[in-house]
């Protein structure tokens, strides 16, 4: 490869171009003519001069260290405002530019070298471009300018990817007087001060298990969600609202309908008495909202399509622009009326609402009649509601507080939320709580109307047990109780035993469980002989294997009194046996086996249990052991801890399907009866051969 | 009138010649060279014989309801843990807390396969305790069919530490398989159907948990649970427990395995004939341009007689 460094690059090249480096509007005069189709709106009266152009085909970074004007830029040779001297103190890196280095003859452009001269390098490569007549592929397209806004959003709708742009469009949530809740809805509420329209929320915890007060509650959902509420100090804290049950019931109506914000124009409630004239003034304050006076409004009689609406009560825009957007959608609205048949019944008669807060659209949270105290020892007892909570000095608690919500929510259909009822569970919180924070739980619970609720019982599936769902249970002494499920016990916070039965966990189809407590026993209480019997008691207490016959429905929604589908739990316990000395033989554990089988069609399988059994883990002998100094006598204190374990398995016993295939068809073909004539006159002769000829010709003809 | 080709046929020309002569050792020579090198070219540019060789199953994984759980609490050496051996239990005495477990494995496919493992386990702890990091180890019965009846006790081990105290725990992730020799193509493996944890062992280095690792990761097959979806929630309430769960998928794999004789035969002989052909056509050019041009002497018989042809 050689370089030859001579002569200045002639004039005489191919590109057209006369100027080498970017200048000003003149040349772009010149020779190409720009293709801009500028559509400059009517209003500009001035014509813009048209802008500098790139020269085509063409490097014009030639010098692109050159970042300080009018003043040499260190270590950048090609900067022209750098003397001689300048440059020999700088250090330079000789690179150079090649725009293709395909061609035989290329032209280097030096960077760093402020020199009017290029060096063409001569290429031997095999393949290279001699004579190059396409020299525009190694240079952009230069676009236009882009100067409207239509343009603008061409190349962003064709070229933008994703970017951190705002979401352009905000949709405004519209209500007419026949909108009505769905299900996942908010639920709205309106407070009574300002009328502030808000949703109803559900605490719930997100990134942390504290309490999230910004969760909505969804319309049908049912929740039921705890979080935790930090406490610092009890002492003030015991005001916060948070804690206060009057904060989740008063102040604020339910909104039963969201068609009542059919009747609300851009935040403003409208009045109605515009065109029932019949109707008392007292909403006075409305009246300097601009109604709409021209269009005809709704009579209370009316038709149901009149949509008269908009926006959120919650935007603020100026008042001209709401009276015209106001006109302009009413005239639709009753563009629509005659268009449209009637087919959803209204939600909302307009002429009963006279303020937003206080109308029949809205209804109060009602007190359930029966509310719940939580008792020291952790059951729960009936109680009344009483004010708010409160610090108390001399037992350092604060009682009253609310530790868990319960709506109950009556719906109807489209005309949404009929009632909505709600149940505390007030609890002291002891100091000892505040180190961990104050557990919180809502529940909301969505119910038809029409239906009583004590009427209603979940089934646990329908008819196949659903997995992840509780097992009921039925003591043949103690009645039908649709409460009662298979449970299991539940350790307590430290770990041992605890002789609180109330706190059991349900058993749940399908799911393999495993509970175990420590059973706290020391020397004394092993020493003695009648003792090992006790502490038998004891364990049975805790894996609450009483005698009691029970049973448990082979189908998820079966029927109480139909005896037949209930299987008796099989029982098999062991009989007490006794060792002597300081050894119990004891029964530790016990295991819940569920046998379970998928009956129905192999593609909609349906689980049936066939069989619960009570397996008692084999009597073992637990000796009082002592480790290492705890032997020497006197040290005999050391507690010892029994692990009771209390287990629930579920094994799959489906059978497969028997798979029956049909027999093959029987494929009959028969031939004329002289289809085969020849062979029958040979042997007429022989007639003692005719019958086996016969067979053969049968058979043949059969086959074929 | 136009002549046109009504019907064409091959001659055969044979050449004949002694077994001690020129044509005979340059016949020999040309089959050499037909037949030898393209062994060569097949062999020398790999993958002739194939050695090794991929194949994906499902494998049919079990949680064998097995698992050895430390909560390390705060302050120095303060820890509860649980395991579902009695004799680890017994060693742990005075920091054994013992937990509720709740696990499931789904087969949404309905194939017989369990497709994962949807696992919680809630700790009971006092107010006063803090979790600041867990360790747990599952324990899975692994099985292969397809080639090898392979039968293996593994783990998948999920570690955390955090610096704020812990309410919630939770775990997204994957069974994967790490194999670093490939297994047979038939037969029955055995090898890893050990426990993981001598359960048997009243040893209490039979449990420290680099023990375990050491000797499970000393295997040629192991799993290991990736999870890099893991969840750590700070505040746990008054009298609530601390609460693991954890969704582990069991995913096909890609195993390695050694081809079993006929299989290493088929893709050789497919290779070693598409080179063949190529020398074959050429090499009967050359045979037919040696004799064709008597370039080594050989009597030629002729499919026809001369005087027909007059």
């Amino acid at each position: 490869m050689q370089t030859t460094t001579i002569a200045p690059a002639p004039n005489t090249t191919t590109d057209n171009n006369t100027t080498v480096a970017p200048t000003n509007a003149t040349t772009s005069s010149s020779t190409q003519a720009p293709t801009t189709t500028t559509t400059l709106p009517p209003t500009t009266t001035l014509p813009l001069p048209n802008p500098s152009r790139v020269p085509i085909n063409t490097e014009i970074g030639a010098c692109d260290c050159d970042l300080t004007a009018n003043s040499c830029d260190i270590n950048c040779c090609c900067d022209s405002e750098c003397s001689a001297q300048d440059k020999q103190a700088f250090v330079c890196l000789p690179s150079s530019l090649t725009v293709d280095d395909r061609l035989c003859y290329r032209e280097e452009v030096f960077l760093f070298e402020n020199s009017q001269y290029k060096s063409n390098v001569t290429s031997q490569n095999l393949f290279c471009i001699y004579f190059d007549n396409y020299k525009q592929r190694n240079y952009y397209q230069e676009p236009d300018l882009v100067r409207s806004i239509t343009t603008f959003q061409d190349y962003t709708a064709k070229y933008a990817g994703p970017s951190f742009l705002t979401a352009r469009s905000y949709t405004v949530e519209t209500y007419t007087l026949n909108s009505f809740y769905k299900f996942g809805d908010p639920i709205y509420i309106i407070y009574e001060n300002n009328s502030i329209s808000e949703t109803l929320r559900v605490p719930t915890s997100t990134v942390s298990r504290f309490c999230n007060d910004q969760n909505p509650a969804a319309y049908l959902k049912d929740q039921n969600v705890e979080c935790v509420r930090q406490i610092t100090d009890l002492v003030t804290d015991c005001s916060t609202p948070v804690l206060s049950a009057q904060t989740y019931f008063t102040g604020f109506r339910v909104v039963k309908t969201p068609g009542l914000f059919g009747r609300v124009v851009n935040g403003t409630f409208v009045d109605v008495t515009t065109t029932t004239t019949t109707t008392t003034t007292t909403t006075t304050t409305t009246t300097t909202t601009p109604t709409p006076t021209p269009t005809p409004m709704p009579t209370p009689g009316n038709d149901t399509n009149t949509t008269l609406t908009t926006s959120t009560p919650t935007t603020s825009t100026s008042t001209t622009s709401t009276s015209t957007s106001t006109t302009a959608s009413t005239a639709t609205a009753t563009a629509t009326t005659t268009a449209r048949p009637t087919t959803v019944p209204t939600t909302v008669n307009p002429s009963v609402i006279y303020t937003l807060y206080n109308n029949t659209y809205t209804t109060e949270v009602s007190l359930d009649p029966v509310q719940l105290c939580r008792q020291n020892d952790r059951s729960l007892i009936n109680c009344s509601l009483q004010n708010r909570p409160s610090y108390n000095n001399t037992t350092g608690t604060c009682s009253n507080a609310v530790e868990e919500v319960r709506y109950t929510v009556l719906t109807n259909g489209t005309s949404g939320i009929q009632s909505i009822s709600v149940q505390f569970v007030l609890t002291s919180i002891t100091r000892t709580m505040v180190t961990r924070g104050f557990v919180q739980k809502t529940n909301i619970t969505f119910r038809a109307a029409n239906v009583q609720a004590n009427e209603t019982f979940s089934r646990s599936g329908n008819p196949g047990y659903v997995v992840g769902k509780p097992i009921l249970t039925y003591y043949i002494d103690l009645g039908p109780d649709n409460n009662r499920m298979l449970t299991i016990f539940k350790p307590s916070m430290n770990g041992e035993c605890g002789n609180n039965t109330s706190q059991r966990i349900s058993v749940r189809f399908r799911e393999d469980m495993r509970s175990g407590c420590l059973l706290k026993v020391d020397y004394t209480s092993m020493n003695s002989t009648t003792v090992c019997s006790s502490i038998q008691q004891q364990i049975n207490d805790v894996l609450d294997a009483n005698q009691l016959r029970m049973y448990v429905p082979m189908f998820g929604n079966v029927d109480a009194f139909k005896v037949g589908d209930w299987v008796q739990i099989v029982d098999n316990r062991p009989p007490q046996q006794t060792v002597g000395g300081t050894t119990c033989r004891l029964i530790m554990g016990m295991n819940i086996q569920v046998l379970y089988a998928n009956v129905g069609s192999l593609a909609n399988p349906q689980a049936k249990i066939l069989g619960v059994a009570f397996i008692y883990d084999s009597s073992r002998d637990v000796p009082y052991t002592c480790v290492g100094a705890f032997c020497q006598s006197g040290n005999q204190g050391l507690t010892q801890y029994l692990e009771i374990s209390q287990t629930v398995s579920f094994v799959d016993v489906s059978q497969p399907a028997i798979p029956y295939v049909g027999e093959p068809p029987i494929f009959i073909a028969r031939v004329p009866i002289d289809f085969f004539y020849p062979f029958y006159t040979i042997s007429l002769n022989k007639r003692q051969n005719v019958d086996l000829y016969k067979k053969v010709l049968v058979i043949l003809g059969e086959l074929f | 009138m136009a002549v046109y080709e009504v019907f064409s046929h091959p001659e055969l020309r044979r050449y004949k010649t002694s077994i001690c002569s020129k044509a005979s050792l340059m016949m020999l020579f040309i089959l050499a060279l037909t037949f030898i090198p393209p062994l060569f070219v097949v062999y020398r540019s790999y993958g002739f014989w194939r050695k090794t060789d991929y194949y994906r199953e499902y494998p049919d994984i079990h949680f064998k309801r097995e698992l050895l759980l430390v909560l390390e609490l705060e302050g120095e050496g303060n820890y509860v843990t649980y395991g579902t051996f009695q004799k680890y239990n017994q060693l742990q005495n005075a920091h054994l807390r013992v937990p509720l477990i709740t696990s499931r494995e789904t087969d949404t496919n309905r194939d017989g396969k369990p497709d994962s493992l949807i696992f919680n386990l809630e700790m009971p702890l006092l107010d006063s305790e803090n979790v600041l990091g867990v360790k747990l180890i599952l324990i899975f019965d692994y099985k292969l069919h397809q080639f090898s009846s392979l039968t293996m006790e593994s783990i998948g081990y999920a570690n955390y530490d955090a610096i704020k105290p812990g309410g919630k725990f939770e775990i997204l992730g994957d069974l994967r398989v790490n194999q670093k020799e490939p297994i047979g193509y038939r037969g029955v493996d055995n090898r890893y159907n050990t426990s993981v944890i001598d359960s048997t062992s009243v040893y209490a280095e039979s449990y420290d948990f680099i023990n375990i690792f050491k000797s499970y990761t000393s295997r040629n097959l192991t799993t290991y649970l990736n999870a890099p979806y893991m969840v750590w929630s700070t505040g746990r309430g008054a009298s609530q427990p601390f609460v693991i769960s954890a969704t582990i998928n069991y995913v096909e794999e890609q195993f390695l395995y050694t081809p079993g004789f006929w299989y290493l035969i088929k893709w050789g002989w497919v290779q070693y004939v598409s080179v063949l052909l190529i020398f074959l056509f050429f090499f009967d050019r050359v045979k037919v341009f040696i004799y064709q041009n008597q370039l080594v002497p050989t009597m030629v018989e002729k499919p026809w007689r001369e005087e027909k042809m007059k």
